[in-house]
């Protein structure tokens, strides 16, 4: 597009910041837990204390006298019963307690990944989206070029829509930097606002061929119009299942046993990346 | 202790009929819009059969009248009835038609994002599908569409190995296109001048000549049933057709890639057919009839005579050549009509 002089070699560069292009993007966040192996911890000695504590409580202090002194009787519960019984109950509670807290923490780890996970996807389909801005640029500009060269105020028109493509997806760019454990809603808020100015540009350099029904009416920007499409359905998508897991994840870390281990495990509240108002009812890319 | 054993039986039938329900697969067609016929559904649900034994992809149909999203319900639709899960490789597409909402949308899944990429979905919806549904033919609509999918899993298949550069992986992420359906709208074919450039389509003074003209006209997409190179009975053939874009996209695609035999003559001189090597199957031969002094297609006793199984390869129809069967001596033919 530089070549061809569609595009400045500025916004050539622009472009290519924004897009990524010589700067991949860093990989999805995926914070571990550092208070992980102290629950864990925290668990083992609790056990071992309790186990302690029941065999200082039940034997040891006095002596055995003899064997039918322990040895049950017919009706009859001995010492040692008692003592075995009660360590049996102690060490079977804690188990339980240690098995369902082990499991509910490994849970919560799980439903944090799914969180982390999709919302690599979000990423991802937004990215696709920004990688589709350079040919929907060179193709609708190119025609209109071709077209109408002479016009100034069409030069002015598709230079002033290429700017703003370019510098709502730059700043799409910095919000998703920004975000960092998902745990801040106005960040979320922030990519929102982004994709949605990026979208707005889009749909403005898509307007541009509203004019010429030999463009709209030809394949390749049948071709161009099919991958915008499927790039936003892609996102919707995206966006409506990270929100299912988020919902499944903030609802797991405030209901117990959950609630219990969320606070000491590092566990928080995510936010959602909410739609924009009406966002579903949103006109499709169609001519 | 008979009480027993009666009522063991009858939990035991009550469970194994549970069990097979459970694992009955869904059909490949639910026409909960009642849009199609008894036999368009049997013939669509058999034809669309054969797609996962032959290329591994299970493609399911689905009419709704909900007034959700299209792509939402799509998308859950593609997981609720578990579309993909009749191919071994998850390979799975489903078309969601809604009259109510008069729009289409092919989901596609994320095993086959590689081959029918979106742009692709949404040509074939909008260069093949919808021409037909605007026509009131949905059924024909659909299938069209199939030859479509076909074809390009056949290409992908020569290319590079179906699938091999494939994800492996169930459900979809929102891949595809969804268009206006149109539905019985009225469809007007593209059509074009009876002259081409400086170079008119008739009169054709050899069947090669007739023969380039046409694949000219199909190159240009001109649909007009006019053009000179064409005998009358195949002018009201094509008048009575729908005639999309993509099927003349695929005509030249398709012949593109054939290489052409000298044509041959009846004694008369008056008839004429141009053919092309059995193994290259998805080129049938095309008559021609001279009347009067130009050459003519005549693609009316040519779709008599012509008929395509599903993997795109023609056959000869029961009816067999008729008249044009001197061109076809020197060959023999299966049980089925096929080219040896």
């Amino acid at each position: 597009m530089e070549r061809n002089g569609v595009i400045t070699p500025e916004q050539a560069d622009m472009l290519r910041k924004s897009t990524g292009q010589g700067d991949p993007g860093s990989p999805p966040k995926a914070p571990t837990h550092p208070n992980a192996g102290l629950v864990v911890a925290v668990f083992l000695v609790v056990i071992l204390a309790a186990f302690i504590l029941v065999i200082a409580a039940g034997g040891g202090s006095e002596g055995v006298d003899t064997v039918s002194d322990i040895l049950n009787q017919p009706g009859e519960i001995g010492d040692m019963n008692r003592s075995l019984s009660g360590i049996l109950t102690v060490g079977l509670l804690l188990a339980i307690v240690a098995i369902v807290s082990t499991l509910s923490f490994n849970g919560l780890v799980s439903k944090e990944e799914a969180v982390f996970g999709a919302w690599a996807d979000v990423e991802s389909t937004l990215q696709r989206r920004s990688d589709l801005i350079p040919s929907l640029v060179e193709t609708v500009s190119g025609y209109l070029k071709h077209e109408r060269e002479t016009l100034e105020s069409v030069a002015e028109i598709r230079s002033a829509a290429i700017d703003r493509a370019v510098t709502d997806q730059a700043e799409l760019r910095e919000a998703l930097e920004a975000v960092d454990k998902l745990e801040d809603a106005s960040a979320l808020a922030a990519v929102q606002q982004a994709s949605a100015e990026v979208d707005a540009a889009l749909m403005e350099i898509m307007a541009l061929a509203e004019d010429y029904p030999e463009l709209r009416a030809s394949d390749q920007f049948l071709e161009l119009q099919g991958q915008l499409e499927g790039t936003e359905n892609r996102i919707n998508v995206a966006r409506i299942r990270f929100n299912e897991v988020v919902e499944t994840y903030n609802g797991a870390i405030r209901r117990a046993p959950g609630s219990l281990l969320a606070g000491l495990g590092g566990f928080r509240r995510k936010a959602y990346f909410k739609a924009e108002e009406g966002a579903s009812a949103k006109p499709r890319v169609q001519f | 202790m008979i009480r027993y054993v009666v009522v063991g039986l009858a939990v035991a039938l009550v469970v194994t009929i549970g069990i097979l329900l459970l694992l009955r697969p869904e059909p490949i067609l639910i026409d909960e819009a009642e849009l199609l016929e008894r036999d368009e559904r049997e013939f669509i649900s058999e034809y669309h059969g054969y797609l996962v034994q032959d290329y591994d992809i299970d493609y399911r149909v689905f009419t709704t009248d909900s007034e959700r999203l299209i792509l939402e319900e799509a998308v859950d639709l593609f997981e609720r009835i578990g579309v993909g899960s009749q191919s071994e490789w998850s390979h799975g597409l489903l078309l969601v038609i809604n009259p109510a909402l008069d729009q289409v949308r092919l989901e596609v899944g994320y095993s086959l994002e590689g081959t029918f990429p979106d742009a692709f979905v949404a040509y074939i919806e909008q260069r093949q599908m919808v021409p037909f549904f605007a026509d009131g033919r949905v059924a024909d609509g659909i299938l069209a569409t199939t030859e479509l999918i076909v074809d390009r899993a056949q290409r992908a298949a020569e290319r590079d190995g179906f699938g091999a550069d494939e994800i492996w992986m169930i459900g979809s992420g929102g891949a595809g296109a969804q268009t206006d359906a149109r539905i019985g709208e009225g469809y007007e074919a593209p059509s074009g001048p009876v002259e081409d450039g400086d170079r008119l389509f008739s009169p054709a003074g050899s069947p090669e000549d007739a023969l380039s003209a046409y694949f000219r006209a199909m190159d240009a997409r001109n649909a007009n049933p006019n053009l000179p190179i064409y005998s009358p009975a195949t002018q009201a053939m094509l008048d009575e057709r729908t005639v999309t874009p993509a099927q003349m996209d695929m005509v030249v695609r398709t012949y593109r890639d054939c290489t052409a035999e000298p044509a041959r003559y009846d004694q008369t001189g008056q008839l004429a057919v141009i053919r092309y090597p059995p193994a290259e199957r998805r080129c049938a031969p095309l008559f021609f009839v001279k009347q009067g002094e130009p050459w003519m297609l005549d693609l009316a006793s040519m779709s008599r005579a012509v008929r395509f199984g599903r993997t795109n390869a023609w056959h000869r129809s029961e009816a067999g050549f008729g008249e044009y069967g001197f061109a076809f001596e020197d060959w023999g033919f299966d049980g089925n009509g096929f080219p040896r």
